[in-house]
């Protein structure tokens, strides 16, 4: 039987991605220093993003997102394996992008992709150390978006 | 609900999403830590075949390994607890990308609902019997005939 600290811990490090998803759909940038640690290793090149640390992806991610429409990130598969206080764990994330056309318009793409994940137990909470993306499918991606490594 | 029960709660529905990550990252050997050794297994609301745990665990690798990439997102999950025994249901969303004959590839949507028994062992919950129902299919590659219309529900 699972503890209570075990339960705890567990849904903890599953709000930490839905308050990530949260955070990134609604434009809540600020909201990010609550999930990763200052110095968390992030990776989006999976996708056509940048890799580096915190504060430069938070950067970026204020920069590129308000580009597109519409889109969001449903995660799901949430798997976590908790060892004192660190955790490693998977995440997979559906993502539909409202992507704007050269030409007028715009179109929607859907990703999949998966989230590799390290944690840490900080005072404050669980955050995230580490966050790499894994690429799954994509669908009806536009022309135009060649960056989208495949 | 007691501790118990909410172990026992999240304890299955770890098992249901492993279940997944086994198929998407083809760890197919963590499937002998989800089913007992004569669960019966029933694919062919989706195409695929049904029987004992020892031949889908053969049929499945081949079965999938032809697909680049797919996953199975899991949600919805429904577990009824009774004792030592549970049914559960889930809803799994499921992109898979096809390979065409004519070269290139096209991403097929698949949704269906896995009907679960499950029993506790010593080791941990273990599923009995898991049965696909059908619900959407889009966009499916015309020479994937093989699978049959969703389930009139």
């Amino acid at each position: 039987m699972l503890s209570l600290q075990e339960l705890s811990d567990r849904l903890e490090l599953e709000q930490l991605s839905v308050t990530y998803a949260n955070a990134i759909d609604s434009g809540d940038w600020d909201e990010l220093d609550q999930v990763f640690t200052k110095d968390a290793y992030i990776d989006y090149r999976a996708l056509g993003g940048i890799d580096g640390r915190y504060p430069q992806i938070k950067q970026w991610l204020s920069e590129v997102l308000p580009k597109f429409p519409g889109y969001c990130h449903l995660v799901g598969n949430i798997a976590v394996t908790v060892k004192g206080d660190t955790a490693t764990g998977r995440t997979l994330c559906i993502n539909p992008m409202n992507t704007p056309l050269p030409q007028g318009g715009a179109q929607v793409m859907f990703l999949g992709l998966w989230y590799v994940d390290k944690y840490v137990h900080t005072a404050a909470g669980w955050r995230f150390t580490e966050r790499v993306e894994q690429p799954c499918f994509q669908h009806n991606v536009p022309a135009h978006m060649t960056m989208l490594a495949k | 609900m007691s501790l118990q029960q909410l172990s026992d709660r999240i304890q299955i529905r770890d098992m249901i999403v492993r279940y997944a990550n086994a198929l998407d990252a083809r760890r197919f050997e963590w499937l002998d830590e989800i089913f007992t050794p004569d669960a019966y297994i029933d694919y062919r609301a989706t195409g695929g075949i049904d029987g004992s745990y020892a031949k889908i665990r053969e049929w499945l690798p081949p079965a999938t390994g032809a697909f680049p990439h797919m996953c199975h997102l899991v949600g919805n999950i429904t577990v009824k607890l009774q004792g030592d025994r549970a049914q559960a249901r889930t809803l799994c969303l499921n992109p898979v990308e096809v390979p065409l004959p004519a070269g290139g590839a096209q991403v097929m949507f698949l949704a269906m609902w896995y009907a679960d028994e499950l029993t506790r062992t010593p080791a941990s919950w273990r599923m009995t019997r898991r049965v696909q129902e059908g619900c959407i299919q889009h966009n499916v590659p015309a020479h994937l005939t093989q699978m049959p219309a969703a389930v009139a529900r």
